[in-house]
Formats: C-alpha cells, structure tokens, sequence
C-alpha cells in the first residue's frame, strides 16, 4: 500500500491542479489517465480511523465542508463532476483504473455539464400572523385562513419551480432537507445554469422574490452541479 | 419581499453542503467500503453539529423525511379544510345558542 489510503473529490478534464489543500489539510493533484483526471489526495488514516472519523458527526461536518472546498475550487478553473463523499481508494493505480474504466461516462458528463453550474434555490414559509384572536370562533377562522395561507404557498412553491425551471438548462426538486430556519420549507429546487447566465438567474430569484410575499427564497451557489451528476 | 438582492448567494451554509456532499454527487466504486452512519441517527447527531455551528439560528432537520406542508395530499387537506368548517359551524351555532337569552 504505497501510497495509503486516496481520498477522491472529483473528476476533471486536462488534469489541473486546484490549489488548496483537502481533507485532513492534505494536498489534492490529478490522477489522470489521458484526458481526464481524478482529483486525489492522501488520507493520513487507516481505514478504520477513517469509519470512526464518519461515525462522528463533527467530524463528518469537516470531511463534507473539506471535500466541498476543493470541487468548489476546481469548479473555479473549469468543469468537475462531483464524486460522492467516501470514495476511497489504495493507490493511484487504483484511481488510473476507475479513469479508464468509466472514462466514457465521464466524457458523456463532462459534455452535458460543460460551462454550466448549479444553483440552489430554497423556499420559506412566511409564517401567518394575524391579530390575537377575540373569540374561539375567531381563533378558529383564523387557523383556516393560516391553513389557506399555507396551501396557497404550496401552489406558489411550485409556480416559483417552473418559473425558475424554464430559466436552466435543468432542474431536480428535492424534498425538504436539513433547513437552517425555523419556517417550514416548501421549496428546495437546484438548477443548472450556464455559467454566463448567473448573474441573469440570481436577477430573476431577486424579481420573483420582490413579487412573493407568502415565502422567503434564499439562493445559493454556484454549487459544483451535485444534483446533476 | 424577502430576498435581500444586496447579499451574496452563499455557499457555506452547512445544511447546503452535508445536503449536496453525502446524498449527491456520482457514485463509483471505491477500493474502501466505507460506511455513513444509519441516515435517522446521522439527523439526530447533525441536528447538534448545525445547532453547535450556529447557535443563532433555529435549526429544523427534516432530512429525508419531506415536509408536512409538501407531503399533506391535497385531498387530505381539503378534508381537514371541510372538518375545521363543520367544527366553526357548530360552535357558532353554539355561541349563537349561549348569546341568545342574554340579548333577549
């Protein structure tokens, strides 16, 4: 096992370096078979430290945001398929041989992604506050109308997808994940966007944004295209 | 109105990241198996990671497990929309009932 464990983040093309360091604040470099690279670095871990490692919530919190920093950072130099947290190998001849072995997929990939980068766009609740209610027979009227209110928002939630869907090259709807507020959310939508027409994206968040009052949006990215791959 | 055009779009949120980094992303074989932790317990002990990261903020977790307000049928809804009208109808009609002898 000469070279310890590998730790692959991502697949390139024309091998560049992307200048930053990874996880466990290891180096990154191309492993490149031909064209296309893999993007590797050491892992000063047995395997066995390594399950511990991912046994450990904080720990894996690190290894995900390492693991992001450098396909971000290949995302700035050019296009990069995003490899699934935890592919491992023991060797680069090991990685040479994934390369070559699936080097048809990742043209195919590379091809479809190329230039475009995702956003995410996720969709709040605006929570429904009318006044105190005076009587039980208020308060009742009160919770149909904050249950219209949220069914409307639903409807507005999808409305909002399409709207941003026809604007991207594509787009995958995921259902509600981790979220960082306490408003329930209605909409988690990624899109792939030419890497040109982001600033026009963020502009149309922006505009259904001021037009919406039922939901909060919140966008993000450019992301390395995760939700495409 | 609510999306403040004057920030940047970010991508540091942790949330975005663990969603993306552990269920996106292509699948290819490894020479390692390495194994996540059973996905229920891995929300349970992320709720704390989030929380710790940003105390700040209110946390909610609902990975995997969708949304009330996404996963309520539409049927389901327009039942319970009926059920909350029958129920302000009867109290009405009761409060009507209580009202009365006093605005006799």
């Amino acid at each position: 096992m000469p070279d310890g464990l590998l730790w692959a983040y991502g697949v390139v093309r024309d091998g560049r370096a992307v200048g930053i360091h990874g996880v466990e604040g290891m180096q990154v470099a191309p492993v490149a078979v031909g064209p296309l690279a893999i993007l590797a670095g050491r892992l000063p871990l047995s395997a066995g430290e390594l399950q511990r490692r991912l046994e450990d919530p904080e720990h894996v919190a690190a290894l995900a945001r390492a693991h992001h920093a450098v396909l971000d950072a290949a995302l700035r130099g050019g296009d990069v398929i995003p490899l699934r947290m935890g592919t491992v190998y023991e060797s680069r001849e090991a990685i040479r041989a994934v390369v070559a072995a699936e080097a048809a997929r990742f043209e195919r990939l590379l091809a479809r992604l190329h230039g475009q980068t995702e956003w995410g766009v996720k969709g709040y609740l605006v929570p429904f506050a009318p006044p105190p209610a005076a009587s039980g027979t208020e308060y009742l009227q009160r919770r149909l109308a904050s249950r219209a209110h949220d069914d409307a928002s639903a409807d507005t939630a999808a409305t909002l997808h399409d709207r941003l869907a026809a604007a991207a090259s594509e787009a995958v709807l995921s259902p509600p994940r981790l979220r960082e507020r306490a408003a329930p959310m209605v909409l988690n939508g990624a899109y792939l966007v030419r890497r040109g027409d982001g600033d026009a994206f963020a502009a149309l968040v922006g505009r259904l944004a001021r037009g919406e009052t039922a939901l909060e949006l919140e966008l993000t990215g450019p992301w390395p295209p995760y939700h495409f791959v | 109105m609510a999306f403040d055009d004057g920030s940047r779009p970010r991508t540091d949120s942790l949330a975005d990241v663990l969603e993306r980094v552990l269920d996106k992303g292509i699948v290819i074989a490894g020479d390692i198996q390495v194994n996540l932790l059973d996905i229920e317990l891995l929300t349970i002990k992320l709720r704390l990671v989030v929380a710790s990261v940003d105390k700040a903020k209110e946390i909610g977790i609902d990975w995997w497990e969708g949304d009330p307000a996404l996963s309520r049928g539409a049927q389901g809804l327009a039942e319970e929309n009926n059920q909350l009208r029958a129920r302000v109808e009867r109290m009405e009609a009761a409060l009507a009932r209580l009202e009365a002898p006093r605005d006799a």
